[in-house]
């Protein structure tokens, strides 16, 4: 798991670069204002501990991977889980089986550091990428040992709170809209060539439009 | 021949053929730009066209010269058959290769292709066919008198070019008036040209001029109209490339004045 | 000008400001200190449609909705992220055998609810739809119903809903009635649609135009659409014809007051049992304010609708409102809304233009012969960004850690399909009060139990297999299936038996002759069509209603009573 994964990032779309098109006719006001506050106003831990928030970056590396970004230059995910947990901002719903979201989360981190000590005798930070994936897949599987996780439905909570969230957080960054080639933005410009293979000048262009030879 | 600001018709049929010529690649080119040029072929308006265009300038500037009258009559009969092939290409790959192919005969007419326009070269090449022909000294083209030939050439295209405007203005669902404007007097002119060529009356004669001016002015109506459309699009012209890609045909009214001038020309001058 | 005359007329009268479509305030009628005719909660497809229609005919009018009442310029933004103000969000808690998708899956909040944020397919049911008792007999664990109004009963108001939208819509629909043309012509199809009809085209499976109530040209000052593909984060061209830049400016002008931020906590009656008017929360406060009205109009969609009624329980009415029948709440259903993706050797793009992409095929909505199930499904074309599609992607294909980032680098060669499935009605799948839960202003959260008929889910085993053979005639790979849900309907059913529903076929309740229910929760069964233009009929029909039943003065309950609170002048503007 570990070792080539920053190669199997290569850059499909090099070159291309969302936050260029900034002044573009792709991008309104209103729209530069929530991106330009998520790129630069990253929020400060309220709501975690120290320990959560650590424990919880470890985890969020283990769902979406960014070893080939250095430390600092990273898509930030715990912030923004932190802001809206700070701010309790809530989802619509939740299933049954899960208590409210700020709880689930403190319970949901609590049973993956216990889900860890109880397999590895170790916390969940201190083990290797492939411990750690083990403990995850543990939890996802809905079969985690321990006690930790009465109360709180393992499976639910890894795919519908910890592992949707931490990926929306991370897709909803540019940095991950240039991996991607999405075309971000779009108003009031929009598009033109709709068809298959169609791609507007002002779209992610790649060295070669056919996959499978990247 | 009569003459008007010093020029006979066949030089101000030849003026003519060059502006149009310019249009009709002008909105070939939009066209083309916004699929791409994904075909290779998509590049042929441009050089049939390109070609016409200097031909016609070279023609009004030496247009005693053989060598240059030749050039306007080869680049004339290209631009003809150019036309009549681009309407294969613009009839293969914007119906029968597309999904759902004549399935969806209707919707590939109306947002792919458009299966009439490339004849709006096809009709430019014959009045330099024409003008060509003319200057040369012969009155007639396939044995029919330059006058008449010049009448049916604006008369079908007149026709054409509404049956196409049409098209794209009911996809606009006809959403003002003036939409219905190529359905009026551009018809009108194309129904009574043959009227005038049968009978040589004056109720005919008077009937085509009359009906060939208001074209003229319609054509320029046209015009500002589409102009007006790209800014009836979101961001206006502050976001021109897109909305003069997806917009109304940016100029292709101007062919309807184009056309009725030529035949004006030819009612007159010829 | 009569206008101004009735305004001179009322001295304590007040005017107040709405947002326009453009960016600009437009003048409103504050009508907060008046009993009005109609109360209206919720202005969203439901209530928004029935409030126009109503102000238009002379009655005055209060729509209040929970949520905001945006500007379409600027407050849309081209974000996923930050569109989650669009979204009911308030807490629900979802249980059941099968607990559904709530929250920005389905549930709008603000002014022109659900439709703010919808992918605008525009279609009608067909005239079995409305006959499924009939047609179908008794199927064991699942209650169907026939509506009491028929495809006849509605054409003429889906008709005018259309052409009210201005729905762009193919020249031949080749399923259904044969109907009068779309007021404007179909949309350029975007890949994802072109997939579509490829496949479908490869499989001899008829497929067509899909109709779509976003401008394909220019129309009264709104521009058509431009295919940004944000329909689902709202519209900033206008293009969209949305209740809250179509009848929501109407009802202004024609003397509505539309008031947001106002979240109704109880429907409040009096001793004859007859509702007097609504009690509401600001959205920043915590004491409750009254609107007088001589009839309400509940239209908060198939969840918070039974959620109010029954929360407006009563000592007269102590199963909440309306609700002697015991459905409040009762054959809550969804729309089956399982995708499957494909992979595809060429850019597919497929958050370009709306995410109907334009293309449709109701070829398997119908009971189909040497098939083990009843109903059926249309296939749709779905398009979702990159957030959502990542999403799907860790949730559906439970695909995280190197693999996802990895497979997210396709993401522009994917391609998707949707249906909408008919799920039918059971007893069991309801809408409640939760036992203890309260939101912030102390009201009970919903509980929404639901689980599949078996029915429904061979439905969905069918579907996804044919839509994956779509997608692979049409060249795609590597297919999977994301389980979905979309629409919420029912709950509050319409019927003939006031035993056995909840309103009349003209959305009256039965129970309570001055409230009624218009919204999506009157279906009696779902029909595999998307939801709102029927939702939109129905409005527009019930608002025909309401001024017949007024002309004939029978709108009064107590008619003869000499009881002025429920008596409705139906004066037309100006002449009083
Ligand atoms: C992503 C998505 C795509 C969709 N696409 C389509 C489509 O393509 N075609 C289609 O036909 N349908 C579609 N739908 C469904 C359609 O939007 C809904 O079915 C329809 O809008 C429901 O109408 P309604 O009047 O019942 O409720 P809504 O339109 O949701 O309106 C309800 C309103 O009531 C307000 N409200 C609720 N409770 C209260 C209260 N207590 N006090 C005050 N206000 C309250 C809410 O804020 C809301 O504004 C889609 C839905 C979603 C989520
Ligand atoms: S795709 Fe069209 S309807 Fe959708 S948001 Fe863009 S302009 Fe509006």
């Amino acid at each position: 798991m570990s070792g080539g994964e920053g190669d199997s990032f290569r850059p499909r779309y090099p070159g291309y670069d969302v936050l260029a098109k900034w002044s573009s006719p792709d991008w309104d006001d209103q729209t530069r204002d929530v991106v330009r506050r998520r790129i630069e106003e990253v929020p400060p831990i309220r709501f975690f501990t120290g320990d959560e928030a650590a424990l919880l970056a470890a985890v969020a590396e283990r769902i979406v991977p960014q070893p080939d970004r250095a430390a600092g230059a990273r898509v930030p995910i715990v912030p923004f889980i932190d802001e809206r947990l700070h701010e309790d901002r809530r989802q619509g719903y939740r299933y049954e089986g899960i208590p409210p979201q700020r709880e689930a989360w403190r319970a949901g981190l609590a049973g993956i550091e216990a889900t860890s000590r109880a397999l590895h005798g170790r916390a969940f930070v201190a083990l290797a990428d492939a411990e750690q994936d083990e403990v995850l897949r543990r939890v996802e599987r809905g079969d985690p040992p321990g006690d930790a996780w009465a109360g709180l439905d393992a499976r639910r909570f890894f795919t519908s709170v910890l592992c949707e969230t931490v990926v929306k957080t991370y897709y909803a960054h540019p940095l991950a809209w240039n991996e991607t080639g999405y075309n971000g933005p779009s108003s009031p410009r929009g598009h033109v060539r709709k068809w298959i293979g169609g791609v507007d000048p002002w779209e992610a262009h790649e060295r070669d439009a056919r996959w499978g030879t990247g | 021949m009569s003459t008007f600001l010093g020029w006979n018709g066949l030089r101000w049929l030849n003026a003519l053929t060059a502006i149009m010529v310019l249009l009709v690649m002008v909105d070939a080119f939009i066209g083309h730009y916004r699929s791409g040029f994904a075909v290779r072929a998509q590049y042929t308006p441009f050089l049939s066209g390109g070609a016409i265009l200097i031909a016609a300038v070279l023609a009004g500037i030496a247009p005693h010269e053989g060598w240059a009258l030749q050039l306007l009559l080869v680049t004339g009969a290209g631009g003809v058959l150019t036309g009549i092939v681009g309407a294969g290409y613009h009839h293969y790959y914007g119906i029968t290769s597309k999904p759902g192919g004549y399935g969806w005969l209707l919707h590939h007419l109306m947002h792919h292709a458009p299966p009439l326009a490339p004849f709006a070269l096809s009709a430019v090449g014959a009045l330099a066919v024409l003008v060509a022909t003319g200057l040369r000294g012969s009155g007639a083209v396939l044995g029919v008198p330059l006058r008449t030939a010049a009448l049916c050439v604006v008369a079908v295209t007149l026709a054409g070019a509404a049956l196409q405007a049409t098209l794209l203005h009911y996809r606009g669902a006809f959403n003002n008036p003036l939409m219905y404007a190529p359905l009026t007097t551009p018809v009108l002119s194309a129904a009574a040209v043959p009227w005038l060529i049968l009978t040589r009356g004056r109720w005919a004669l008077l009937s085509v001029t009359v009906l060939f001016e208001a074209t003229f002015l319609i054509g320029f109506v046209g015009l500002g109209m589409h102009l007006r459309g790209f800014d009836r699009m979101m961001g206006g012209l502050r976001v021109a490339l897109p909305n003069v890609l997806d917009g109304p045909a940016m100029t292709a009214p101007a062919l309807f004045s184009g056309f009725a001038a030529a035949g004006l020309t030819a009612l007159y001058l010829l | 000008m009569g206008d101004r005359m009735t305004r001179v007329a009322d001295a304590r009268e007040r005017t107040l400001t709405a947002p326009g479509i453009d960016g600009e305030r437009v003048p409103m009628r504050d009508r907060s200190r008046e009993e009005v005719d109609f109360c209206i909660v919720g202005a969203g497809a439901g209530g928004g449609t029935l409030g126009a229609k109503l102000a238009e005919a002379g009655f005055s009018v209060v729509i209040i909705d929970a949520g905001p009442h945006w500007d379409p310029t600027r407050d849309f933004v081209s974000d996923e992220a930050a569109s989650h103000p669009l979204f009911w969000t308030d807490e629900r808690i979802s249980a059941g055998e099968h607990p559904i998708e709530l929250g920005s899956n389905n549930s709008g909040r603000g002014v022109g609810g659900s439709t703010v944020h919808y992918s605008m397919i525009a279609m009608r049911a067909h005239p079995d739809d409305f006959r499924r008792r009939t047609i179908l007999g008794e199927i064991a664990g699942a209650e169907l119903r026939d509506w009491p109004l028929g495809y006849a009963d509605l054409e003429p108001f889906y008709e005018e809903v259309e052409h009210d939208l201005q729905v762009a819509g193919p020249t031949f629909y080749p399923w259904g009635r044969r109907r009068k043309r779309y007021p404007q012509r179909e949309h350029d199809l975007n890949a994802c649609a072109k997939v579509l009809v490829e496949g479908c085209t490869k499989l001899g499976i008829p497929v067509a135009p899909a109709p779509i109530a976003t401008l394909s040209a220019p129309h009264r000052g709104r521009s058509p659409c431009v295919y940004r593909g944000f329909c689902n984060y709202g519209c900033t061209t206008n293009a969209k014809s949305s209740v809250l830049v179509t009848y929501v400016p109407r009802a202004i002008r024609a003397g509505a007051e539309v008031r947001p931020g106002c979240m109704a906590a109880r429907i409040e009656h009096d001793s004859r049992g007859l509702a007097t008017g609504v009690l509401y929360f600001r959205a920043d406060g915590a004491e409750l304010h009254r609107q007088r009205a001589r009839n309400v109009v509940v239209a908060g969609y198939a969840v918070e609708t039974p959620r109010l009624l029954l929360g407006s329980a009563s000592a007269m009415f102590p199963d909440g409102m309306a609700n002697s029948s015991g459905c409040v709440g009762r054959c809550f259903m969804v729309h089956t809304g399982d995708q499957v993706f494909a992979k595809f050797p060429e850019r597919i793009n497929q958050y370009k233009a709306p995410p109907p992409g334009g293309a449709i095929t109701e070829h398997f909505n119908r009971t189909i012969p040497g098939e083990a199930f009843v109903c059926g499904y249309t296939i749709e074309v779905v398009g979702p960004h990159v957030v959502d599609f990542a999403s799907r992607m860790a949730t559906s294909r439970g695909l995280w850690g190197a693999s996802l980032r990895r497979e997210m680098l396709d993401y522009n060669y994917w391609s998707g399909l949707g249906i909408v499935g008919e799920v039918l009605p059971r007893r069991d799948n309801r809408v409640e009060l939760h036992h203890d839960e309260r939101d912030r202003h102390g009201l009970p959260i919903p509980r929404v139990v639901f689980g599949y008929h078996g029915n429904d889910q061979a439905i969905v085993r069918h579907a996804v297999r044919q839509m994956t053979s779509i997608l692979e005639a049409a060249g795609g790979r590597e297919s999977w299936h994301a389980d979905r849900t979309a629409h919420l309907l029912g709950g509050c059913r319409m019927g003939h038996d006031p035993h056995d529903s909840v309103v009349d076929a003209d959305c009256r309740s039965h129970d309570v002759p001055n409230l009624w229910i218009c919204d999506g929760s009157v279906f009696p069964t779902s029909a595999a069509v998307n939801p709102s233009l029927t939702i939109q009929a129905i409005a527009s029909r019930t608002a025909a209603r309401i001024r017949e039943l007024a002309a004939r003065r029978e709108l009064s309950p107590h008619h003869g009573h000499a009881a002025p609170a429920a008596r409705i002048h139906p004066a037309p503007r100006g002449t009083a």
